[in-house]
């Protein structure tokens, strides 16, 4: 099922070492044009010792056997994984060219849309409703476009994306900072599921067995940019992972789409920092974007307002106009009752034309033209 | 010679005939009970001699055996004294007439000869009454439970003294006179609505859960004036009926937290378990079976402040009592059902530190401390839950503003006139108010025109709700109908009942 050349990497990447000494150990073994990895060393250990400690010789030792390969392929196979390796043409063309593009990529669900045209959509795990707003806005719009959405499954703006892409029935992209089996956070694993039945896929550099550590967040970062035409960071913190992936991404040489925020927002610092150092990368539409990745636009912004108004729905929406009120006040300034009011906003809530945020505030949902 | 004196014992809420006999025979002075006694009835062998004796009366120095019958069934409490005091002085032939032998005989005795009063007296009354006993001997001090129950004869007394007086024919009494039972205008406890500022959605939505019986939970930060709004709820709920006030009482007279002075309550619970209150606290049991918070708030209302503090378990047991209005205790002595049937108001934060979706301060919460907090309330609990909504902190010129604010017996007047319709609706339904409707009383009950099923239709696409919203919504539209005296519910009522469901649009 994998080719000999196939097998050698995933046994390779198995070992779970350091990028560096891996890099190392690979192109030895590729000078040396070896075929079978495994029974190479078996019987030239001592040739490698020079890069590794007795220690790590000794746990390399213990995988040198085609049982120890055979078990990890079987595991993947019984999860549900697809293994890609480097050399096989599965492997996302884009993320290829990478710097430090990973070895072997394990994949859950339909690994064709790694291969789509991807956009990374990436934010802070505390949005605001601006943000919320935002990132539904933005990634509707997009995968409407025939992007395919990249984001981490993370709270916050990457759940946004990933429910946002699901509900329009679109497939999306979720990279893990651990193995497949071990979802984090595990209150997402539902919607990494629901990812994998909508056609989406679920990739990770690890293979199953591996928890994520704090640094694997920041290194699947690189593979979030990697494998998309450019990211857009929603809304980010002064100190933020998105602000990583935004630097993954210029350094990668992908386009980067950065949001503007309110300055006074904890969670437009790190955006807004971002557009001062990057002017290029100031973005505040979805057209902007695709003309950028060189895309055709095919995007609708009529709220498609057949419902007509009655007079006090009229008055309540254009009491909403300038911002978000809470119920006394709207019934203050359209002398509205409020029985009637709360019957009426809730109509107007149902027909998606405002929306009910905490402590009774609306606010109308106003989206850019 | 043997006296036989009729008394009454209590298991739960159901009072039992025990024969209270004592034997005088010849022989050394000894004094033994028999009849599976509790500590309580074994030291009444103490207070019954000093009392006989304190009370100038002979207590006889021979040797003495009292049983309880029923002999199998395990005996609590001190209210079997008097009853074995006057069997003594019966076997001992100090009451000569035959008297005793028409009355029940219930009182705890103190060392002086003076009856105290015990608690349970009402549910032991009513037992009696329903088995066919209509003359009474009781302490005086119980006389306020007592006379409420018409078609028996209650004598009081407050001493032993009398009793033996009375039963000699030495004297005559009058039984106490029935009292006109009389709901409270205002319960002492209960906040007005006119002294909420603002808090429109709040108060509406206490309206409507006071009106169709509905489980409400409210959600906001620290200070947004939840506990107050909630001690508003027991002055709008609908008048007390004298049966209610009956169950009531009987459960209040077992536990021992009735107010002696009134008899029978006149007002519907309203009882706020701290959060730290054991299971057991809640749902009654203990070793004597008593009843617990749910049973206390029976009728009324059980509040619970910062719901998810309370331990899950106890949170879990709720979940029968709300289905059934019952909790059934099983000990190893006994298995006793109590009543609860209450109207759940709970209270919370938005999350741990309270300020997640204000507009003034900053959540300092992590996502998934968030998400840990809002699941300590499961499912299964919330689904009992027809109204959640939202309270924001009130601001400070709605506080100062001189508007004129409802008060609550402008809305129990609504509430009334809508539970009226209830109670007609449902009188061959073996319910009383909209809450209780299975599907089959809403398929029945609620139904829909073309308009409001094309909104509720909407609602579920647009915020993915469950199937078992669907009841819950339409349950409060009912009751939304019903306070605005409509036959049908109309888009409007549907509408406004879609309003009140918060929760579950928290996202993480």
């Amino acid at each position: 099922m994998y080719t000999q050349q196939e097998r050698n990497l995933i046994w390779l990447d198995s070992l779970n070492l350091v990028h560096k000494k891996r890099d190392v150990l690979l192109s030895f073994l590729q000078n040396n044009n070896e075929e079978n990895y495994i029974t190479f060393l078996r019987n030239n250990i001592t040739k490698i010792s020079e890069f590794f400690s007795a220690k790590e010789i000794e746990s390399i030792t213990k995988t040198l056997n085609e049982n120890y390969l055979e078990k990890i392929i079987d595991a993947h196979d019984n999860a549900g994984i697809e293994i890609i390796t480097k050399e096989s043409s599965k492997y996302p063309s884009l993320l290829l060219n990478i710097i430090d593009a990973p070895l072997v990529l394990y994949v859950k669900g339909n690994a064709n849309v790694l291969n789509k045209n991807c956009i990374g959509i990436v934010g802070t795990r505390r949005p605001t409703r601006y943000g919320r707003e935002m990132c539904e806005y933005f990634t509707s719009k997009l995968t409407e476009n025939g992007l395919v959405s990249v984001s981490g499954l993370a709270f916050g703006i990457d759940t946004v994306c990933a429910q946002t892409t699901i509900g329009s029935k679109k497939p999306t992209i979720a990279v893990l900072a651990g193995g497949l089996d071990n979802i984090y956070p595990s209150q997402n694993y539902n919607l990494s599921e629901e990812i994998v039945k909508n056609g989406g896929a679920l990739v990770s550099e690890y293979p199953i067995g591996i928890r994520p550590q704090a640094y694997s967040f920041l290194e699947r970062n690189r593979i979030i940019s990697g494998l998309s035409l450019g990211t857009i960071v929603i809304e980010a913190g002064e100190k933020s992972g998105a602000i990583k992936t935004a630097t993954d991404c210029v350094e990668q040489n992908r386009e980067l789409f950065v949001l503007p925020g309110n300055i006074n927002s904890y969670a437009s610092i790190g955006c807004n920092n971002l557009i001062r150092k990057l002017p290029h990368c100031f973005t505040i539409s979805p057209q902007e974007v695709l003309a950028r990745l060189n895309l055709e636009a095919n995007i609708n912004n009529s709220n498609s307002n057949s419902v007509q108004f009655s007079m006090e729905e009229n008055l309540i929406l254009s009491c909403l106009d300038s911002e978000e009120k809470n119920l006394d006040d709207i019934c203050e300034e359209t002398e509205i009752s409020s029985k009637q009011a709360i019957s009426l906003l809730s109509k107007l809530e149902i027909n998606g034309i405002i929306k009910r945020l905490p402590g009774n505030y609306f606010a109308k949902i106003n989206l850019p033209n | 010679m043997v006296g036989l004196v009729s008394s009454f014992g209590l298991n739960g809420l159901e009072g039992y005939l025990v024969e209270v006999e004592v034997d005088i025979k010849s022989g050394l002075p000894k004094y033994d009970i028999v009849g599976l006694p509790d500590t309580a009835i074994k030291e009444s062998k103490e207070r019954v001699e000093s009392a006989i004796k304190n009370s100038m009366l002979a207590f006889p120095s021979k040797r003495i055996t009292i049983n309880l019958a029923p002999a199998s069934t395990k005996k609590e409490g001190p209210i079997f004294d008097l009853a074995i005091a006057i069997s003594i002085l019966v076997a001992s032939e100090q009451i000569k007439s035959q008297k005793y032998k028409d009355f029940v005989v219930i009182g705890e005795l103190s060392l002086d000869g003076k009856i105290r009063a015990i608690n349970g007296l009402l549910p032991l009354l009513i037992s009696a009454k329903n088995s066919g006993h209509t003359n009474f001997i009781i302490p005086s001090g119980n006389e306020g439970e007592a006379s409420f129950i018409d078609g028996i004869n209650v004598f009081s007394f407050s001493n032993l003294l009398d009793v033996f007086n009375f039963l000699n024919g030495n004297i005559t009494k009058e039984p106490i006179k029935i009292k006109e039972w009389k709901p409270e205008e205002s319960p002492i406890l209960s906040e007005d609505f006119s002294r909420v500022r603002g808090q429109f959605v709040a108060k509406r939505a206490m309206e409507i859960a006071a009106c169709g019986g509905h489980n409400i939970l409210m959600v906001g930060p620290p200070g947004s004036g939840k506990t107050m709004l909630a001690r508003c709820v027991p002055g709008i709920l609908p008048d007390l009926t004298f049966e209610e006030a009956l169950e009531i009482t009987k459960i209040h007279s077992v536990a021992g937290t009735l107010d002696l002075n009134k008899g029978v309550v006149t007002a519907r619970p309203f009882r706020s378990p701290h959060h730290t209150a054991t299971t057991v606290a809640l749902t009654g049991g203990g070793n004597k079976a008593k009843p617990g918070e749910i049973s206390l708030a029976h009728n009324g209302v059980l509040f619970l402040d910062e719901m998810p503090e309370y331990s899950k378990q106890s949170l879990e047991t709720l979940r029968q009592p709300l289905e059934d209005g019952v909790i059934t205790i099983a000990r190893n002595t006994k298995t006793i059902t109590y009543p609860a049937n209450f109207i759940l108001v709970a209270s919370m934060n938005p999350c741990p530190c309270g300020n997640y979706g204000s507009r003034e301060l900053q959540c300092s919460c992590s996502p998934s401390s968030i998400h840990k907090y809002l699941s300590r309330l499961s499912g299964p609990l919330l689904d009992r839950i027809d109204l959640k909504i939202d309270v924001d902190r009130v601001k400070f010129y709605d506080l100062s503003s001189e508007s004129h604010e409802e008060t609550s017996a402008e809305v129990k007047k609504r509430v009334n006139n809508a539970r009226k319709i209830q109670l007609e609706r449902f009188k061959n339904d073996g319910i009383y108010c909209n809450a209780k409707m299975t599907t089959r009383h809403i398929n029945k009950y609620c139904k829909l025109d073309e308009q409001s099923k094309k909104i509720l239709e909407d609602a579920f696409d647009r915020f993915n709700m469950s199937a078992r919203g669907y009841n819950r919504i339409l349950k409060v539209a009912r009751t939304i109908a019903d306070l605005e005296n409509s036959e049908n519910i109309k888009p409007e009522h549907i509408t406004e009942a879609i309003s009140y469901r918060n929760i579950e649009k928290i996202q993480l």
